[in-house]
């Protein structure tokens, strides 16, 4: 083995090594482990996952369903980090000579000169995807996983929009875009006029979206860029102060470090407080686009669409809302007796009788009156006891 | 001197130590088994559309006469107050005497969008309130109200103070704007119209990780190095699973009330200053009149304690404390110290006031 720690095929041996324990593990777990059902964190896996890493591919017919499925595969997530952030200080120090054999200034010197490199590979070079673990990664990826039609729309337009934004002599070409938008915003006509508009529309919104995209993904890779920084003077640091590391554990626990506390400053920043809602806009704007169009195409097929839905939706919730106004309204209400107003209605109904029949023609109509106000008053006091009886009585205590 | 002092030989053996740990540690996870949703004895005692009322068994004989209904987040699963025979808020006030009933709000779906906050508090939470009422023929109860939970606990307590009798909040955001929320500066510009239109619901799993994005490389990848040295520990395996089952069990949010909370809360920042309209009411923060105990962390990354002290002189309660734990936003209520340090302060605070 090279005595020097850093060095690169070292480091690659080892890396290798750890993809064929992984291949093995992964082999052997995937005979016992039968195949889940969709996975609701896709957007997590797929922030960790790299179809081109053989390490990656042979992981991924899991299907995370459980806690444990799920703890499992952010760990293998980890672990990725882990080597990947491992193999890169690899790569960068093995440059710079065996260790102990430079005095500070030299160390420095030559840090500072590999410092670029080891930067790259924390932004864009390497194969940790850090900057999936930012907000607007989540937002797209929830919105771009929504079951359906839409989400396909979605990412035909953006992948559209992509590809006219890289065309050459458009990327950063002012007067190329404008004549872009220029074209799509030329009216339709004839008999699909109102789909070709939409479908122009689409294409605008998602330019925009990337156009914002390109600005956010800039100033999160310069906090990834700050995060080395970070790193390089917690580096120097310790060396002056006689401290050094000894794990790979230490330095990975180090970079999180560094990474958090860029992280902090980037989000708390104006910048950022500015972009991540006008992405969000973006975004959002370019789903609701295409929602409106899925629309149109589930009406044309007969089907529900999500307007008609909402508008199902709101019915419900407003006769709901109705009904427990009423139900309030009724709990409220004095409990009638109705047993007693109904035999309180027989007596007076027999009392009425009794006062018209023939043989008490001479009974005097102020009895029959009178008889009948007794009655009233009977039924009025059985609904005065219904009324008493339903007031709250006396709680205990409170 | 070079900060670097890693011997091959070492790397070889951390490396060697690391792998072993994984692959022994699968074995382990493969035999963990289900992961349950709460620790404690409980019974459904009343069902409203999808939320349930539940009552705790108590522990004591002697049971404190007045309930305490804990009103838990729309975000995140309410059993994180009772995730694990030690570590339970609800097992901590049992023990205390404190009879407990828990509010679990379900997983709203696309037929709930229009729920609103009015729905919530002055319909959901009211009726479960009454119901409580009902069965232990009182006039109020107390209440215990969790982050957002407590801030529905306090809009509940000015728009109902007669029935409640004592209010308990813990972590729970009144101003939603003081400087060191990272969160609130997060939705201050957001287009919550756009986004409610267009999503409907919010989904559970995007409000999660806007929380983790919070500390992404902590919480995304550091974390789950540290949970390689659990591997070989069943228990504490079982028991970093328990929350981890609880991190990523979010329900949906109702499209609505998200609206009204961003809105009025967040951005508008009404639950403090004033002008909040929950259903066609307003809440005023001065109809609060019964005791308030609240209960904050000191290191809560997600409601920093300036958000929740901000009640303090903000009602007309004449007794109003607070209980500060030196924690953080989920600590509080599962780390052991505040299992000894919480429940009895809430529960004596309660005793304290009949």
């Amino acid at each position: 083995m090279d005595n020097n720690p850093f060095s690169m095929n070292w480091a690659d041996n080892w890396s290798n090594l750890q993809k064929k324990m992984w291949n093995d593990w992964s082999n052997l777990a995937q005979q016992s482990t039968p195949n889940a059902s969709a996975n609701p964190f896709n957007f997590f896996q797929q922030s960790m996952d790299d179809s081109n890493d053989p390490m990656w591919s042979a992981f991924s017919p899991f299907q995370v369903k459980t806690p444990e499925e799920m703890a499992r595969q952010s760990m293998i997530g980890a672990m990725n980090n882990f080597m990947s952030m491992s193999k890169g200080v690899f790569d960068t120090f093995g440059k710079m000579g065996k260790q102990g054999e430079s005095s500070l200034e030299e160390w420095t010197a030559e840090l500072d000169k590999n410092l670029k490199s080891f930067r790259e590979y924390f932004t864009s070079g390497s194969k940790v995807d850090y900057n999936s673990l930012n907000p607007m990664s989540a937002w797209s990826n929830m919105l771009g996983n929504a079951p359906g039609f839409s989400s396909e729309m979605m990412k035909q337009f953006t992948e559209q929009a992509s590809q006219m934004g890289q065309m050459p002599g458009f990327a950063g070409n002012a007067s190329a875009e404008n004549f872009l938008n220029d074209t799509l915003n030329m009216p339709g006509l004839g008999l699909n006029r109102e789909k070709q508009e939409k479908l122009q529309k689409a294409i605008q919104l998602g330019m925009a979206y990337q156009k914002v995209m390109v600005e956010y993904q800039t100033i999160m890779n310069q906090s990834s860029a700050n995060a080395a920084e970070l790193f390089r003077d917690r580096l120097v640091s310790m060396a002056q102060a006689g401290d050094s590391i000894k794990s790979l554990r230490d330095l990975h626990v180090l970079w999180v470090d560094c990474s958090e506390e860029s992280n902090a400053n980037t989000v708390a920043s104006e910048e950022y407080k500015e972009i991540y809602p006008r992405l969000t806009k973006t975004l959002l704007t370019l789903q609701n686009h295409v929602q409106s169009m899925t629309d149109d195409s589930m009406s044309a097929l007969g089907m529900p669409t999500r307007k008609e839905l909402n508008s199902a939706y709101l019915q419900i919730h407003d006769l709901k809302k109705k009904v427990r106004k009423l139900e309030g309204q009724l709990k409220n209400q004095p409990k009638i007796d109705l047993e007693s107003l109904r035999s309180d209605v027989e007596e007076l109904k027999k009392r009425s009788l009794a006062a018209v029949k023939p043989a008490a023609k001479t009974t005097s109509k102020t009895a029959a009156k009178s008889s009948t106000t007794r009655a009233a008053s009977k039924a009025k006091t059985t609904a005065a006891r219904a009324k008493t009886a339903a007031k709250p009585t006396e709680k205990k205590g409170e | 001197m070079f900060p670097l002092n890693m011997q091959p030989e070492a790397l070889v053996e951390e490396l060697s130590n690391f792998n072993k740990k994984i692959v022994s540690g699968m074995k382990t996870m493969s035999e963990v088994g289900d992961i349950s949703e709460g620790v404690s004895a409980r019974t459904k005692v009343y069902t409203d559309d999808k939320l349930t009322l539940y009552h705790y068994s108590p522990l004591k004989k002697d049971v404190h006469r007045v309930p305490v209904l804990i009103v838990y987040a729309l975000v995140n699963r309410p059993y994180m107050a009772d995730i694990q025979e030690d570590r339970s808020l609800v097992r901590g006030l049992l023990n205390e005497g404190v009879d407990v009933y828990l509010i679990d709000w379900g997983y709203p779906d696309a037929s709930d969008r229009y729920l609103d906050l009015d729905d919530y508090i002055n319909g959901y939470i009211d009726r479960c309130v009454d119901h409580i009422c009902e069965t232990h023929d009182l006039y109020r109860i107390n209440l215990l109200g969790i982050c957002q939970g407590g801030s529905f606990s306090t809009c509940y307590a000015a728009l109902h103070p007669e029935k409640v009798r004592n209010l308990v909040l813990t972590v729970t955001p009144i101003d939603f704007k003081t400087p060191d929320n990272t969160l609130s500066s997060w939705a201050q510009d957001m287009d919550v119209d756009l986004m409610v239109d267009t999503m409907g619901n919010i989904p559970g799993d995007l409000l999660n990780f806007t929380f983790l994005s919070m500390n992404p490389y902590r919480l995304t990848s550091q974390k789950y190095l540290d949970m390689v040295e659990l591997l070989d520990n069943g228990t504490k395996l079982r028991n970093f699973l328990r929350m981890e089952k609880w991190i990523f069990d979010s329900p949906d949010q109702a499209g609505e009330a998200f609206r009204q909370f961003i809105k009025g809360f967040f951005q508008g920042n009404k639950l403090i200053n004033g002008g909040l309209m929950i259903g066609d009411k307003e809440v005023d923060l001065k109809n609060i009149t019964m005791p308030i105990l609240n209960v904050y962390a000191t290191k809560d990354h997600l409601v920093p304690p300036s958000a929740s002290k901000a009640l303090d002189g903000k009602t007309s309660s004449e007794d109003y404390s607070e209980v500060a734990f030196k924690g953080g936003h989920i600590g509080i209520f599962v780390s052991g110290r505040a299992l000894a340090e919480v429940p009895p302060a809430i529960g004596g605070w309660l005793k304290e006031r009949g």
